[in-house]
């Protein structure tokens, strides 16, 4: 009974490292993203289009690891981690670009409101996954008077 | 939990939003705040927060945003 508790405890940490890569891929980008900020590689529009992807690659990871099934302790340290590059990462691009006096015209598709509201994203992911938790009877309450809507009591 | 249409089209301008091009984002958090907005109005909640809503919504938006996501991929295996 306990070798079989034990295997099925090494095949759970097997799955943990075969399945990490996704967190792997998502640190590798922004990593390599910062790098290339760093150095002046590219343009900074080009900085915040890899920045944009990088974002994509986090939501898609947080979505098949975090919302498809319930999170690991450690998903959400990687989510934690990852999530605050991002913001940091986007934040110095938004202050950089502002400090350049915008975008310059014709430039790029999106302009520094989507920049501002692809962080907005995040700082809200930061919240609802890291933040505290509202009161459910606080929940219920809102949910009650706004939507109209009942909540089962836990 | 059950729902509502306006609930349901929060839920919707939410999922907009996140899932825009680049080039649309602002333009779909404008109308999804302008949703949160209207509906704290409605209630007579002018005092309430957004952040208050949307904290009350944590739980409901991710089970809505899973059935999406698995609707999305049932609708790729079906073209494969």
């Amino acid at each position: 009974m306990l070798a079989g508790r034990l295997e099925m405890g090494h095949r759970a940490r097997m799955n943990e490292v075969l399945e990490a890569p996704r967190w792997q891929a998502v640190g590798l980008a922004i990593d390599q993203n910062q790098r290339d900020f760093l150095t002046g590689r590219h343009s900074l529009a080009e900085d915040l289009v890899a920045w944009f992807k990088a974002v994509d690659l986090f939501r898609e990871t947080q979505d098949e690891r975090m919302i498809l099934r319930a999170p690991t302790p450690d998903d959400l340290r990687q989510h934690r981690t990852w999530l605050a590059g991002l913001i940091a990462e986007g934040e110095r691009l938004l202050t950089e670009a502002l400090g350049r006096g915008g975008l310059p015209d014709g430039a790029t598709r999106f302009k520094l409101a989507d920049v501002e509201a692809t962080l907005e994203i995040l700082y809200l992911s930061q919240r609802e996954w890291h933040g505290s938790r509202m009161r459910a009877e606080r929940r219920r309450e809102i949910l009650k008077a706004v939507f109209n809507v009942e909540e089962p009591a836990a | 939990m059950s729902r509502n249409p306006q609930l349901e089209a929060v839920f919707q301008a939410r999922y907009a939003w996140e899932n825009a091009s680049a080039a649309d984002r602002s333009e779909r958090l404008r109308e999804y705040h302008w949703l949160l907005d209207e509906a704290l109005t409605r209630a007579g909640m002018e005092t309430a927060a957004r952040e208050d809503l949307e904290d009350a919504l944590v739980e409901a938006y991710r089970e809505f945003r899973r059935a999406k996501r698995l609707e999305e991929r049932a609708k790729l295996s079906r073209l494969r």
